[in-house]
């Protein structure tokens, strides 16, 4: 599968971390550091507001195997170039990945459940990092990249 | 409720984390502690005010490995938390499994007895007749479980209620949920 961008989200839909893979060829516009931000918080709003549209629901909700907390919040955005999925914690964090189109929702969503793993990891347990605040952790960049070459 | 949380933890516990030898931990917590006191001049409730909020710092990290490992979702009631601290939680970072008991008619308020207290192996408190009475050796737990608990916005009232190295027969934590901090969940859960 091929990943063209990782997005970290922290609880109030702050972007903490974003990264691009193979930039050159991957077919995914380079923005400015500001409209990344505004992308964040764009995603974090719409999908707020999706949850908040979707009536309560009259089923179980089935158990999911991922960890993905995100059951009616938007989901997924479907582009001619891309698709986007969002994925989300029980504590609120949100991973965001753009994918190349015909990569499953199944490979996306194993995907940011390992991102997720990876930050538990490398960020949570880095002494010297701040909850909340952007992510410049490079063992943990190194791990996302080896990641997104893997899957 | 019927989720065999017991297998749960030992899958997790032994598939997927990692180990290190456990005298290195408890010697770290303990001269952790021990400089705590002398710190302190043996003020054992700065001590204790100390040890809670490292816990605390840990456990609103922690919760993020304890997540991404076993893939739960939100617990329909805090019975069910309380076996999943229990049988998943402790057996996955300590391995040991306290016991969920005394819980209260109201469903919100337990304790967990310690059986077997990693953190205090080897320990036997200061004979200044102060430290029995004041200090709580592994008060770093309950920060731990408090700030752990309020990541995924349960608001809960943690502390130690009997120690084995007091003199107590056992050692007891007591949990209870203040409320569940619903402005706080984040959108989209269900």
């Amino acid at each position: 599968m091929k990943v063209l961008s990782l997005y970290l989200l922290n609880k109030s839909g702050g972007l903490i971390y974003q990264r691009d893979f193979n930039p050159e060829s991957n077919g995914i516009n380079k923005l400015s550091s500001n409209d990344y931000l505004i992308t964040a918080g764009t995603l974090h709003s719409i999908h707020a507001i999706v949850a908040g549209l979707t009536p309560p629901v009259l089923y179980p909700i089935q158990e999911n195997q991922t960890g993905n907390q995100n059951q009616t919040g938007l989901f997924q955005v479907e582009t001619e170039k891309f698709n986007l999925f969002i994925y989300q914690t029980l504590t609120g964090l949100k991973i965001i990945s753009i994918v190349q189109k015909g990569v499953s929702q199944e490979t996306a969503t194993r995907f940011m459940a390992n991102v997720h793993s990876i930050y538990s990891d490398y960020v949570m347990k880095n002494p010297f990092y701040t909850l909340d605040m952007p992510i410049k952790c490079q063992l943990f960049s190194n791990k996302v990249l080896l990641l997104s070459e893997a899957s | 409720m019927s989720k065999p949380y017991k297998l749960i933890g030992e899958d997790v516990y032994k598939n997927r984390t990692e180990k290190i030898n456990s005298e290195l931990f408890t010697l770290t917590y303990g001269s952790v502690v021990a400089q705590l006191c002398r710190d302190y001049n043996n003020d054992y409730k700065k001590v204790n005010e100390q040890l809670e909020s490292m816990g605390y710092n840990i456990g609103i990290r922690l919760i993020e490995e304890f997540l991404a490992k076993t893939n739960f979702g939100r617990c329909i009631n805090f019975k069910e938390t309380a076996e999943i601290i229990s049988k998943v939680g402790f057996k996955m970072f300590l391995n040991t499994t306290p016991t969920v008991d005394n819980f209260s008619a109201d469903g919100k308020q337990f304790n967990l007895i310690l059986e077997d207290n990693p953190l205090a192996e080897f320990v036997e408190l200061p004979d200044d007749n102060k430290a029995v009475k004041e200090l709580w050796y592994s008060n770093v737990l309950v920060g731990v479980l408090k700030g752990a608990l309020q990541m995924v916005q349960l608001d809960v009232d943690v502390s130690f209620v009997k120690d084995i190295l007091r003199g107590d027969p056992s050692t007891e934590i007591k949990l209870r949920l203040n409320k569940i901090l619903k402005d706080e969940i984040p959108a989209g859960e269900d």
